[in-house]
């Protein structure tokens, strides 16, 4: 009764890496995911209306029917009664009718694959639960006919992909950032600390501090035309015509694309703890809005990061649980410190840094220098990121992408076999 | 069906347990594998690391007078490691099942034996 191998090279195993910003998908063995596609999904709700009346349906009311668009290139065109959503909520699958349209689209338009010839890897998040697993599983053998499946947490594949089998994996993406320690493959699931503060609040912050200062945001899909103006300059440009009217879910979305980029390309983090003196001294950076409007950012450049490694900084006006917000470096610390005492040494000489909000610059020495204050003198302190952009935004993919690839690993799927036999929860016993 | 017979077919003799025992809730040794040493009190400890994880997450768990970390710990399940080798504890209705594997064994087929051990267990009301 054994698994089956699954051989390495003549089928290859899908790696699908779900997060709250995007969705990573792509071919295990390669060395990034072919994919990336957002984790905002549109919906549009028809009602289908006919005025013949001998047909059925019609007659007992109108059928809502709804429609879903899902990839940037579908996301992105400006539609009535479109919103936004996304089934993702807290790092794990919240709507699973909106997930399975956006494997159907992966499946069908991106990996041009046919889903019962690919085993499948998913990764998922230290803090999910029983069901989520189950009904995952349930999912991709009973409806996707998957000949093979697993799950790993994301915090072991981001190890993997630095190398290493062991140490705190700090997480830093969209929605939060999480401290997870791993050992030797394991996930220590009780001393896993996360926080909400991660690149949504940043973006948030930076919405703030622009709306104080008067700057309109204008989304490009509104833009028809725009003239070159000097810096500090009212902008010119002309609305696009015959747009449609579009709802204000995805206003707010597009406006969020447009504070992303605004995040990376100007934000900066200070080495030390925040000083007036650094702030004088940061270079300024100009930036160009899609409306034409160009300014130069000085001081708010550090100041809007500032508020990750320290809460002091946050413009929580209308922020809930501000109170029981941790900053990154305590989220590192809380958790080295709730990890068995013999392991903790490993834990700081090996603390990897993923995830894309670590991008901003200065997050790595800025960490390190926290931390080297909060843990004790004798320990000593190592901390590792990737040096590449996709490395850290793609780090449990790839991860995941070796584990799939590895001979040894080929025992261990979970078969359609067994799935068969046992039932679903074959998963909390396979799946460490 | 003793529990020893239980322990050597049902655990050791599918090749993926190196070391089993069979354990009632209070700690009391109902079967266990030849080659395992296990101490009545290292039992206890186990059996109280069900109620009381913290402290176990803390200090790890000590099994022949080994010290395992231990990784996982929730209701049905605790996980602890030492090197390349490991246990898995599962626990059902009045028993619970305590497995090493060591030396090559495969930490996730030794999870699957144990764990359809204790699936049975259960069925059978213990």
């Amino acid at each position: 009764m054994s698994g089956g191998i699954y051989g390495g090279d003549d089928v290859g195993a899908l790696v699908f890496d779900a997060g709250s910003h995007s969705f990573r998908a792509g071919f295990g063995g390669e060395e990034y995911p072919k994919f990336d596609i957002p984790a905002h999904v549109g919906v549009r709700m028809t009602v289908e209306s006919t005025t013949d009346e001998t047909i059925e349906a019609v007659a007992t009311g109108n059928k809502p029917k709804r429609d879903y668009f899902v990839g940037t290139t579908f996301l992105n065109v400006p539609r009535a009664h479109t919103e936004i959503d996304t089934y993702m909520k807290d790092g794990l699958i919240e709507d699973w009718d909106m997930f399975e349209k956006v494997l159907d689209y992966l499946y069908e338009k991106c990996l041009l694959a046919e889903s019962k010839y690919h085993p499948v890897l998913f990764t998922e998040a230290p803090w999910n639960t029983k069901e989520k697993r189950e009904k995952l599983t349930e999912l991709m053998f009973e409806k996707y006919q998957s000949p093979a499946f697993f799950v790993v947490k994301n915090a072991v594949l981001s190890a993997f992909a630095n190398g290493r089998t062991g140490g705190l994996v700090l997480d830093s993406g969209a929605t939060h950032t999480s401290a997870v320690p791993v050992y030797d493959g394991y996930c220590l699931t009780h001393a896993v600390v996360k926080s909400p503060i991660g690149g949504d609040l940043v973006v948030e912050q930076c919405r703030r501090v622009l709306e104080k200062e008067n700057i309109d945001i204008v989304p490009y899909y509104k833009v028809a035309s725009k003239e070159e103006v000097k810096e500090g300059e009212p902008p010119n440009w002309t609305l696009k015509r015959s747009l449609p009217e579009v709802t204000k879910s995805y206003d707010e979305y597009m406006k969020k694309q447009v504070l992303e980029d605004f995040a990376m390309s100007t934000l900066q983090l200070c080495d030390t703890p925040i000083d007036l003196e650094f702030m004088e001294k940061l270079p300024a950076v100009s930036y160009g809005f899609p409306c034409g409007f160009r300014k130069d950012f000085l001081a708010e450049r550090a100041k809007i990061p500032e508020s990750l490694f320290d809460l002091k900084y946050l413009d929580g006006d209308g922020l809930n649980n501000r109170e029981s917000l941790m900053n990154v470096s305590q989220i590192a610390a809380t958790s080295c410190g709730m990890a068995d005492i013999d392991i903790r040494p490993t834990l700081y000489s090996n603390l990897m840094i993923t995830g894309g909000n670590s991008l901003i610059m200065g997050f790595t020495e800025r960490l390190n220098h926290d931390l080297a204050h909060k843990c004790p003198p004798t320990i000593k302190l190592r901390v590792s990121a990737a040096p590449t952009p996709m490395e850290r935004r793609y780090g449990s993919w790839i991860g995941g992408s070796i584990v799939a690839s590895l001979g040894s690993f080929q025992q261990l799927w979970i078969s359609k076999n067994e799935y068969d036999e046992t039932g679903k929860i074959i998963v909390e016993k396979k799946c460490p | 069906m003793s529990w020893q017979d239980l322990v050597n077919n049902n655990l050791i003799g599918t090749g993926h347990v190196s070391k089993a025992a069979i354990c009632g809730l209070d700690g009391s040794i109902w079967g266990k594998s030849d080659n395992f040493r296990i101490e009545p009190a290292e039992a206890q400890n186990a059996a109280k690391g069900f109620t009381a994880k913290d402290a176990l997450l803390g200090t790890g768990l000590r099994l022949e007078g080994e010290k395992y970390f231990v990784l996982q710990a929730d209701e049905d399940r605790i996980i602890g490691k030492k090197a390349s080798n490991g246990f898995f504890i599962y626990k059902t209705g009045q028993a619970f099942i305590i497995s090493i594997y060591e030396g090559g064994v495969q930490p996730e087929m030794c999870s699957k034996a144990t764990g359809a051990l204790a699936d049975y267990f259960k069925s059978i009301n213990y």
